[in-house]
């Protein structure tokens, strides 16, 4: 993670919106490219330095019936079955 | 793009501000009529004009100047983001400057508050909402988490920049947010949080406004106006996005902060000027950690300076660089596409002597900056004749 913030206000100029916060940050793939994205987690879930995996999430279907997916990344955490999640 | 021969003939604005009642036109043609009182001119002396928006509409600048009259000239729309309006200017710059035209019309006008309705779809609802509804507020907080991180600058330092313009506004009469007591770093921090660590009064509003600058050549604002002190533009640079490491690929819509210092490089060499040079600057300040970037970017402080550049206040009215002295985006407002055309109005005001009780003593020169999602950077200088 090279950066991160956590958006509390959702939605430009709006308040009332039923949509919560959400991270957003700054991924340095091993390759090289730096990505920004949503992050998956809450806002004391993240710190700059902190190992990152990528997410797909299913938002439902599109006009024409198509899956809409989108990526989000989140932090790496603790080995299950002696390999990382 | 250095600019010889070409001077201020006359600027006009609208308090930006939330104008539900007037239409883009109406406000434009008040910024217009404004301006060309202010040159002595009417629009048949007008021999060309660029017309700045960014709401997402067509033909609107064609329309708004139909509202000053019909004299048949040339008219063309320009948008680059919120660089708009300082784009706007260098066209119509070069467009004296090259001996095309003796008088141009740089006006910008913008309804922020119409645009924000269509942005609150929401996240989520199809393929082409779930990039752009991530908030500018993000895009800037991500710049300020790396700065605490890189260089133990904490909240407090962006509340004093946020405090500064918000106390500047209290002294322009066109400034959106005139405060009615003197905001202090704790009521900064205090207000809401919108994105770690940006608090609201970091931020500026949303608003709907207009401004426009008419541009002569020298000789004819001094003959339309004798005995009042001349602004010229003298330089103009605008750059996009050039690769380097760190380069983010996919999601910015706000380029690298390094853009910043390669643009302000080229225009202080066309001008053969420097940052020892400037009596006063003004800054994308749309979240106040970005005006503490810009301080060292523009070359006002060596890089890790910033913060004490705060700390000294050196950038308030009576500092050394007095840095957005109307209110800057966060209080003078920020409606988009006029945004540009304001600093220059405040600009001129200044380097006339006509800036009231935040006159920067015996202003000479003047650094505008801004930078448009996509993205894009602009600075242009002035100097009094």
């Amino acid at each position: 993670m090279w950066t991160w913030t956590y958006v509390h206000v959702p939605l430009f100029a709006k308040t009332d919106s039923t949509v919560a916060g959400y991270g957003v940050g700054q991924v340095d793939l091993p390759e090289g490219p730096r990505i920004q994205g949503i992050l998956s987690g809450g806002p004391d879930d993240f710190s700059i330095g902190m190992e990152m995996e990528l997410d797909l999430e299913l938002l439902g279907p599109d006009r024409d019936g198509d899956d809409v997916v989108i990526f989000r990344f989140r932090p790496v955490t603790a080995p299950v079955d002696g390999q990382q999640r | 793009m250095r600019i010889d021969g070409v001077a201020v003939a006359g600027v006009g604005m609208v308090r930006f501000g939330r104008y539900p009642e007037r239409s883009p036109s109406d406000l434009a043609r008040e910024a217009g009529l404004t301006a060309l009182h202010d040159a002595a001119m009417t629009l048949a002396d007008v021999d060309e004009a660029f017309v700045g928006y960014i709401q997402p509409s067509p033909l609107l600048g064609i329309k708004a100047m139909k509202e000053l009259g019909l004299t048949g000239l040339p008219i063309t729309h320009v948008e680059n983001a919120s660089a708009t309006g300082l784009v706007a200017l260098r066209e119509a710059a070069w467009a004296v400057a090259s001996g095309r035209a003796r008088v141009t019309m740089a006006l910008a006008f913008d309804k922020m508050t119409d645009m924000a309705g269509g942005a609150s779809r929401g996240r989520g609802t199809g393929r082409d909402q779930i990039d752009t509804t991530i908030l500018p507020a993000a895009y800037f907080a991500l710049w300020a988490q790396r700065r605490m991180h890189d260089r133990g600058t904490r909240p407090e330092h962006f509340a004093a920049i946020a405090a500064k313009n918000w106390n500047h506004g209290a002294r322009c009469p066109l400034s959106h947010r005139q405060p009615d007591h003197e905001v202090t770093v704790e009521e900064v921090l205090a207000s809401r949080l919108i994105a770690e660590p940006l608090t609201a009064m970091m931020a500026c509003p949303a608003d709907d406004g207009a401004a426009c600058v008419i541009l002569a050549s020298t000789d004819l604002v001094q003959q339309r106006q004798p005995g009042r002190p001349v602004v010229l533009p003298v330089a103009s640079a605008l750059q996009s996005e050039t690769y380097s490491p760190g380069h983010t690929f996919l999601g910015p819509v706000v380029g690298p902060a390094t853009m910043t210092r390669d643009t302000a490089m080229e225009a202080y060499e066309d001008a053969d000027l420097g940052p020892d040079d400037i009596d006063l600057a003004f800054c994308h300040d749309a979240f106040a950690n970005e005006e503490l970037e810009y301080y060292e970017l523009l070359g006002f402080c060596a890089e890790g300076g910033a913060e004490r550049l705060v700390e000294e206040g050196a950038t308030r009215l009576g500092g050394r660089i007095p840095f957005n002295t109307d209110g800057g985006l966060i209080a003078r407002g920020h409606p988009g596409g006029p945004t540009g055309l304001a600093m220059v109005h405040e600009i001129v005001l200044q380097l006339r002597g006509e800036a009231g009780e935040r006159q920067v003593p015996d202003a000479r020169t003047a650094l505008a900056h801004l930078v448009g999602g996509g993205s894009v950077c602009t600075v242009s200088l002035f100097r009094r004749a």
